[in-house]
């Protein structure tokens, strides 16, 4: 018994110095990419990129409508319609990664992609490893209801139950800001929306993206509030220290203000989904500037 | 006593790791004999016969068959196999293979000898054991006494001048030790030189030419059977031998 | 509703799409599995040699693989080589060298157990036969070790098999993740296609992992005679 103790507590000692080792080799480039580009994971610079021709970004395949592969195998959406101008205004030809959520921080640190466009909201956890360039999306909570008894604004939810998701930012906001709503919540996103369908609660709340999808789907139902809360924003992000590239993101998307062009992208791969029931303006953000409400 | 002297063993010992298994054992076995050899447990007479066909080196001493040296690993293991076979306690066929193929594979493969005459000659042992209609079957299918005596002409098969056998009849339901011993008392019949480890006394003084008593890994006493079972002439014997009796407790 | 989730699979690239992903999966699969079990060989063997240091190495390294997830492994071998000693890695090669390591670690053990298993009884009548080293394992051993090798490395082929789906983490589009980005495709135009799309994708892990379950019938059936 004691020996096979001892034995687990070797193995994890050797574990752990392999995960120290790791790390610790992992980490130390990050100091010093910023002095040298010729250290280990070091960034494509500007340069490097028009040189060769061609610029990595690493987007989402399967988030419709930001980032997904149509039926031909091409890549579409919010996302991408940007990627596909900002490899042209570089004058290079695109070529697409798929990443996921997990894993899109790791994509940059080791220099497998330039640029991540996937759906990427701006943390200050995450601005401690990656470098966000100008939103170019932003979020907010949006609260969908039943028409037959629309909640318009969170004052109308006093007394009454809001269904949110365990864990999400929902949950947060409205136990922070208005105790007096009772939540009824749930570990998954089916059962919120199955508890809306059944009367369990008066309303649901959480990201609009979501909401906004889902209530074009169910007739009867409407997102009453579209856009409460802090406003979270989605930004193309480099590696960190990439100054030149992260320059020609910002400058570029500072320029595109001029001809509205996310506007048009919200036109092309956003509105087909959404319609009218939601106002470019709760999604969009145009030259970088976030207007606070 | 003109009979050649077929196996002779000359000061042999045996250690485990500081531990003396067998100190000095000398014996001579010649062509025809059968020798018995009983003795309390881990007395060393297990390993003695180990010994004799190679499966345990020994330290010292040698064992000579026909006069040659077969201790020195002079000659191949697999040559001195052939001529000195052995069968265990457990009965240990080869689980994989049927009844025919455990008894024919060494005989094809060792000595190379012809399919159609080693299965033949399969058959005709499997006939005078009894189990001429298992040829097929596999271990699992049969019982503990049908497995020795199998294990035994798989020995036999192969043509050795000389027997081997340890406690066959050790692990046996009590029913289907008689099976197995009638199988050994026949190769008796046919005049089989054999070196035989038993606990079954009775069997033992009907089928020896000679007892050697092994206690604490020397011979302590050799005899005729008559002789041993009747007026053992060391303490050590008869008090091995008074083990095995009882009285009336009534 | 039916026909328009079904017609997803044959719109446009959709279905060859599908089975290009399979082909990811076979060639990951294949490949490793074929390279753990001759690898796993190699290492139960080693394992069963009663050298200290072997063993500690071997021990080591067997239980390091266990412990930790594939996906960290992946993780380790695709992100944390690049950027420890700069090597990169494409996403299959390392997908490759992780599922070779695990294989192998898994396979060797079942190696070394099967080897174990047999007891000494078998090792030493073969010998006192005549048989030499390399006939008593290749008519006695080794038989009868592969019998109890077969079912638990069929199940280990499996087990690879269906964790290729994690190695979309380091990039490597395979079936079910092209699965994935056909049904998000179509999330809104036919909500129905996600039960089409996963029962194609259900038959066709179905069929890769079937031959294997026959094959390990098969063999089974005839030994068991």
């Amino acid at each position: 018994m004691s020996l096979k103790k001892i034995h687990l507590l070797f193995l994890a000692a050797i574990i752990m110095t392999a995960a120290v080792f790791v790390s610790g080799c992992a980490s130390s480039p990050d100091t010093s990419q910023q002095q040298s580009s010729t250290s280990p994971t070091a960034f494509r610079s500007l340069d490097d990129i028009k040189k060769s021709g061609e610029i990595t970004i690493g987007v989402f395949s399967d988030k419709a409508p930001f980032g997904y592969i149509d039926q031909n195998g091409e890549y579409q959406g919010y996302d991408i319609y940007y990627g596909n101008r900002l490899a042209k205004d570089l004058g290079v030809k695109v070529k697409y990664v798929s990443v996921e959520p997990a894993n899109r921080v790791e994509y940059l640190k080791t220099g497998k992609v330039d640029v991540i466009l996937a759906n990427f909201t701006v943390t200050p956890e995450r601005a401690e490893q990656v470098d966000f360039a100008l939103p170019y999306m932003k979020v907010a909570l949006g609260v969908v209801s039943p028409d037959g008894a629309l909640i318009t604004s969170p004052d109308q939810l006093k007394g009454k139950t809001l269904i949110v998701a365990k864990g999400t930012t929902a949950e947060t906001y409205f136990s922070k800001n208005y105790p007096d709503i009772k939540l009824l919540k749930f570990d998954q996103y089916t059962e919120t929306y199955n508890a809306l369908l059944d009367g369990r609660g008066d309303a649901f709340s959480t990201d609009n993206t979501e909401v906004l999808a889902w209530a074009l789907k169910n007739k009867g139902f409407t997102v009453g509030i579209t856009s409460l809360g802090n406003i979270d924003t989605i930004a193309p992000a480099v590696q960190k220290g990439n100054k030149e590239l992260l320059n020609f993101i910002n400058d570029d998307i500072k320029k595109l203000a001029s001809e509205n062009f996310f506007h048009k992208d919200y036109e092309e791969t956003l509105k087909p989904v959404y319609g009218d029931a939601v106002n470019p303006e709760d999604l969009v953000v145009e030259g970088g500037a976030v207007n606070n409400k | 006593m003109e009979q050649e002297i077929l196996l002779k063993i000359e000061h042999l010992q045996k250690t485990y790791d500081n531990h003396t298994v067998l100190k000095d054992i000398s014996m001579e076995i010649k062509k025809g004999e059968v020798i018995v050899i009983v003795g309390p447990s881990g007395c060393g007479k297990s390993t003695f016969l180990r010994c004799i066909n190679g499966l345990e080196k020994i330290n010292h001493g040698a064992v000579y068959f026909k006069n040659n040296c077969i201790s020195d690993e002079s000659l191949p293991h697999s040559l001195i196999c052939q001529q000195i076979g052995m069968v265990f306690q457990s009965y240990e066929l080869f689980n994989h293979l049927t009844v025919m193929d455990n008894i024919t594979l060494a005989a094809l493969q060792v000595q190379r000898r012809k399919k159609s005459e080693v299965q033949q000659t399969a058959r005709k042992l499997l006939t005078r054991i009894g189990l001429a209609d298992k040829e097929n079957f596999y271990p699992r299918q049969l019982s503990g006494g049908q497995k020795q005596r199998i294990a035994m002409i798989r020995a036999l098969i192969l043509n050795p001048e000389i027997m081997l056998f340890d406690e066959v009849t050790a692990s046996l339901d009590p029913e289907m030790v008689r099976e197995v011993l009638d199988v050994i008392i026949g190769l008796v019949r046919q005049g089989m030189t054999m070196l035989i480890v038993t606990h079954e006394m009775s069997f033992a003084r009907a089928i020896a030419d000679r007892i050697f008593f092994f206690d604490n890994g020397e011979i302590v006493e050799e005899n005729t059977p008559e002789q041993f079972f009747t007026q053992p002439s060391t303490t050590r014997a008869k008090q091995f031998l008074n083990s095995f009796e009882f009285n009336s407790v009534k | 509703m039916q026909d328009l989730g079904i017609r997803v699979l044959f719109d446009g690239e959709n279905g060859v799409r599908l089975l290009l992903g399979l082909v990811v999966t076979l060639k990951l699969s294949i490949i490793t599995i074929i390279a753990s079990c001759l690898l796993g060989t190699l290492m139960g063997l080693l394992m069963t040699l009663r050298n200290p240091i072997i063993h500690i190495v071997t021990r080591v390294y067997l239980e390091f693989i266990r412990i930790m997830p594939q996906l960290v492994l992946l993780f380790v071998t695709y992100f944390g080589l690049t950027r420890a000693v700069g090597i990169n890695l494409s996403g299959f090669t390392a997908a490759v060298i992780v599922f070779i390591l695990w294989g192998t670690a898994e396979m060797g053990d079942l190696v070394r157990s099967a080897f174990i298993s047999i007891p000494k009884d078998q090792y030493e009548s073969g010998t006192a036969l005549g048989f030499s080293k390399l006939q008593l394992y290749r008519f006695i051993i080794l038989p009868q070790a592969l019998r109890q090798i077969i079912p638990p490395a069929m199940n280990l082929a499996t087990r690879m098999i269906m964790t290729t789906s994690l190695v979309v983490l380091i990039g490597v589009v395979e079936m079910l993740k092209t699965g994935q980005q056909i049904i998000e495709a179509n999330r809104y135009t036919a909500p129905s296609a996600a039960l089409w799309i996963y029962g194609t994708i259900f038959f066709l892990y179905f069929f890769s992992c079937w031959p294997l379950t026959i094959l390990a019938q098969h063999l089974e059936k005839k030994w068991e005679k």
